[in-house]
Order: C-alpha cells, then sequence, then structure tokens
C-alpha cells in the first residue's frame, strides 16, 4: 500500500473522529454553559459546534452528495488540516474545562 | 501528560509535508529522458588513471529548443551543468563529463549516486528528473588532475529523428531505412511498430504474375539496405519538416557480385502529407535507377515487425487501399501500414501512372510485404508513396484515479474511535475524583 492510499484512509477515519470529538465537545461546552451561564463558554461552545458543522459538511461532501473530490496530490494536506483540527478541539478542552491543580 | 502526546504527531506533520512536495511538479512534456544511459572513464594518455567519468544520457526531444543537463554527483558532492544546448526532434545523448581533479579533491569513494536533470529554457515547463547509480564503484585513485582538461562538457549525438504528430510518433533511423511508429507519449512503449526496407532486388518473373515472389522468381540483382548502403540524411526544419533519407544502393548482379548496377532510394517524409487527423504519416519511395537493368522488375522487401508484442498481424482491402493493421488482443489496431497499387514511373521524372504489384506474408510477431514495380517501357524513375499510422481513436491511458477514493465505513471506524476516546476520557476522568 502507497502513502496515498494510507493518507487516503487516515482520511476518512479522521472524518469520523473529528465529528465525534466535536459533537461530545459541544454538548460539554452546551451542559457547562446552562449550569455556569458564563459567556466564554457560549462562545466556545459556538466554536465547537461549528467544528461539527465543519465535519457533517464534509461527511456529507464526501460520501452522500459527492460535491468533494481530494485531489491525490493533496491527500497529506488534506490529512493535516484534519489532524490539526482534532488537536484544536483537544487542546481548547484542556484549556477550558480540564481541573488546574 | 496530554501535550506529550499531540508530539508524537509532530513527525507524523512534517512527513506529510515533505511528502506533498512532489505534487508540485507538474508539466508539459517537451523533453524527458529515455531511459538509456552509460557509464565510461576518459583516459586520453592511457596511463591508467582516468581525467574523467563519463556520463553519456539518451534523451528524446519532443519540442525542439533549447536543453541542458544538471549532473550532480552524491547530492552535490560533484556538479556538472552542460548549459543550454540547442536540439532539434529526435533521440539525442548528452554526454556529462565529471572532472577526476574534482573526484579527487572530494574524495569520494564507491557507487557514486548521480542526479540528472534536464532542464529548458522555457520557464514555464517543468524540469525532468533521474537518479542513477553508477554501475561501477570508484575511488579517487582512479582519477588524475588531467592537464588543460576543459572541465564539463556536452556532446550531442542522434541516431534517429522523431516526428511527434497528434496521434502518431515516428522515429526514423538516420542510418537505415527503419520507421518506428506508435501513439505518441506514454503509450509509445506498448504500441511500437517498425517498418524496416530489407533489400532491393532486380528480378525476371517466372510465374507470369509480374509481381516478385521470393524463392519462385529469379533475383538477378540485389543489395541488403542496411548492410551495403550508405544512408545519409537531409533534415529541413524551417517550415515544418521534411527529411530525406537517402541512399545509393550497390545492386550486385547474382553469380557475379563484381558487376554492380546503381540505383538511388530515398524515403521522403514532409509535414505536409500528415493525414489531417494528425493520426497517419504518408512518405514518399522515390527510387532512381543509373542505368536500365536487363530485368522484368524492380521490387523493395520490407518487414513490419510488432516490437511492442501481443499484435497479431491482418491484412485487410478496402479499394484502393491495402492495408496491414497490428491487432492486439482486446481487437483495438495499433498500427497500420497502408497502400494504393498507384504509382509513377518514367524515363527522366516519374510522371506517367502505372501500378504496383504487392504481396505480403503474415507471419507470428512480423510481416514481410513486398512492392513490385514492372520495368517497362525504359522505366528508370518510380515514385510510390504508402503510409504508416495509428487508428484515430486513441486507446484510453490507463492512469490512476487523480482523486483520492472515499470509504464511509472508514468513517464509520472513526465515529467508533472517537466515541472511544470519549468515553476512555469520562471514565479516566471519574477515576481520578474517586480516588
Amino acid at each position: 500500500m502507497d502513502w496515498v492510499e494510507t493518507a487516503s484512509i487516515l482520511k476518512d477515519v479522521l472524518v469520523g473522529i473529528l465529528i465525534i470529538l466535536s459533537m461530545a465537545l459541544t454538548t460539554i461546552g452546551a451542559l457547562a454553559w446552562r449550569r455556569k451561564r458564563a459567556t466564554r463558554l457560549l462562545w466556545v461552545t459556538i466554536a465547537f459546534a461549528l467544528f461539527l458543522v465543519k465535519g457533517i459538511s464534509l461527511a456529507l461532501g464526501l460520501y452522500v452528495l459527492g460535491m468533494i473530490s481530494v485531489p491525490r496530490g493533496f491527500a497529506g494536506t488534506f490529512d493535516l488540516m484534519l489532524i490539526l483540527d482534532v488537536l484544536i478541539l483537544v487542546i481548547l478542552y484542556l484549556a477550558l474545562f480540564r481541573r488546574t491543580g | 501528560m496530554e501535550l506529550k502526546g499531540s508530539i508524537h504527531g509532530i513527525p507524523l506533520i512534517l512527513i506529510l509535508i515533505f511528502s506533498n512536495m512532489g505534487s508540485l511538479a507538474n508539466g508539459t512534456i517537451e523533453a524527458d529522458f529515455s531511459g538509456t544511459w552509460t557509464e565510461t572513464l576518459e583516459d586520453r594518455d592511457g596511463d591508467g588513471l582516468a581525467e574523467a567519468l563519463v556520463i553519456g544520457v539518451d534523451i528524446d526531444v519532443y519540442v525542439p529548443g533549447s536543453y541542458g543537463i544538471f549532473g550532480s554527483v552524491n547530492d552535490g558532492e560533484i556538479v556538472s551543468n552542460s548549459g543550454l544546448v540547442s536540439l532539434g526532434l529526435g533521440n539525442h545523448r548528452i554526454v556529462l563529463k565529471f572532472p577526476g581533479a574534482d573526484i579527487i579533491t572530494r574524495g569520494t569513494s564507491g557507487q557514486y549516486e548521480i542526479t540528472l536533470e534536464l532542464y529548458t529554457s522555457d520557464p514555464g515547463s517543468t524540469a525532468r528528473s533521474r537518479e542513477i547509480t553508477t554501475r561501477e564503484s570508484y575511488d579517487p585513485a582512479d582519477f588524475e588532475r588531467g592537464e588543460g582538461f576543459p572541465g564539463t562538457s556536452v556532446t550531442v549525438e542522434g541516431p534517429e529523428v522523431l516526428i511527434n504528430n497528434p496521434l502518431v510518433e515516428i522515429r526514423i533511423n538516420t542510418t537505415r531505412p527503419l520507421l518506428v511508429f506508435s501513439y505518441p507519449g506514454e503509450l509509445s512503449r506498448t504500441t511500437r511498430a517498425a517498418l524496416e526496407c530489407i533489400s532491393l532486388v532486380a528480378y525476371d518473373d517466372q510465374d507470369g504474375n509480374t509481381a516478385f515472389d521470393p524463392g519462385v522468381d529469379t533475383v538477378k540483382y540485389s543489395t541488403d539496405l542496411a548492410r551495403d548502403v550508405d544512408w545519409k540524411m537531409n533534415l529541413d526544419l524551417s517550415r515544418g519538416f521534411r527529411i530525406d533519407l537517402q541512399g545509393m544502393a550497390p545492386m550486385r548482379r547474382t553469380g557475379s557480385p563484381s558487376l554492380v548496377a546503381w540505383a538511388s532510394l530515398t524515403i521522403t517524409m514532409d509535414s505536409t502529407t500528415i493525414d489531417p487527423q494528425g493520426s497517419s504519416q504518408k512518405f514518399d519511395i522515390d527510387i532512381e535507377l543509373f542505368q536500365p537493368l536487363d530485368s522484368d522488375g524492380i521490387a523493395i522487401v520490407q518487414e513490419l515487425r510488432d516490437e511492442s508484442g501481443g499484435h497479431e498481424f491482418r491484412y485487410s482491402e478496402d479499394q484502393p487501399y491495402r492495408t496491414i493493421s497490428l491487432v492486439d488482443g482486446t481487437g483495438k489496431v495499433n498500427g497500420m501500414y497502408t497502400w494504393v497499387d498507384d504509382i509513377l514511373v518514367g524515363e527522366y521524372e516519374a510522371d506517367t501512372p502505372s501500378k504496383a504489384f504487392t504481396g505480403h506474408e503474415l507471419g507470428q510477431d512480423r510481416a514481410m510485404v513486398v512492392f513490385s514495380y514492372p520495368l517497362e517501357n525504359d522505366t528508370l524513375r518510380v515514385f510510390h508513396d504508402p503510409r504508416v499510422g495509428m487508428d484515430p481513436k486513441m486507446p484510453e491511458i490507463r492512469g490512476e484515479d487523480p482523486f483520492l477514493s472515499n470509504r464511509p465505513l472508514l468513517m464509520g471506524a472513526g465515529f467508533l474511535l472517537g466515541t472511544s476516546l470519549v468515553i476512555g476520557a469520562i471514565i479516566i476522568t471519574r477515576l481520578r475524583r474517586r480516588w
């Protein structure tokens, strides 16, 4: 299997992870905002929700509507973007919800 | 702890960035490496120590222009640059010389990794590159600093001229009456056929059919067109192209080889005789006898060969055209040799319509084609114009899909993985709270 094929598989898995992770974080953010009513929690929940919208749009475009085709030459960069999205979500989660000390 | 986990992603990110660099290389092919190369040592004074390592690389030029080769040994330790050289259509050998003085200075031993880049003066085109490893191992002790050695140099040699039409690529050998034709570009290797004029024969017809039948009719004069004839090529690229391959054929009398009759054979290709679709090319056969021959006719024996394999020959007639086709396993025609029997003959000019008598014999990977021209009414000149070509419907190039394939099921696997991560994080968090 060449690296482009590997990157192709990774892309599909990463889209799934992005959707689930953003969905979970949006839910956590929404629950936290409902409990504390802090504005910053509302903003970060909206940010998580936008990541969810991005993930669902990608999945629809790639697998349902067929509107998005990823060129082979863009395989690595596409995966890189998805990895960065997942990392951003994790870091935002750590910054906001992880108990310090 | 969590941050440490993300650090492992950095090498992957770097790999992904660098692996994408290759996607930038894309452009029009104007010239490319043919695939063959040579390596020799140049020892001009014969003292056993070489003044230079000489690398000869064959390139195919599809668009005439200025091209250069940059060569680099062991990732830039020793470099050589040809500068731009004006090259015409066809196959050329570029010879790069890496001076012994540089090899001694750098002290490099072993097999050399050489990177070759073929570049052009056109900033819009992309350099083609090729990596080669020398077949032999070298040591600085094998070389000497040649006195007055000019350093790197380039010579250009060309055994064939290449014509690149939209649907047919033709290579004309400069030293033999040999045409190799195929679809252009990537399909060239799998659709290649060769047409070679083997011999010129003057004969007496024994069976009354006027045509030359090898083994039946009496050969009175003959010449081997590859071995006995010194061929010269005239190439005019001022308006399109005009290629004349001309040879003086010594036709030796059977049984008396010292008796020689002379004939001139010229094969001409002209850019004005490409068909409008660009799929076939007519060529002219001009025979000029320098003395009348006491024979019934003169014949050109030709061989049509399947150079890429996997084709069978089929003969068909669609008056007035006669065609031998190369047909692949799927029934696709990948080469055609077509002719009509109409010829022009004459004593001083070939201006009188006449008829040729043509025969063929189809074999497994080659076919013999014989064009027989009757010698009557003091005929000294013969003109015939057959055609080589390809089916105008070009086969599909089976390349890889330019886009990544999408697998929704794998996204499902991503869902499961993401869910596991979330559930795992919740469980770990609760356990930590309890402890």
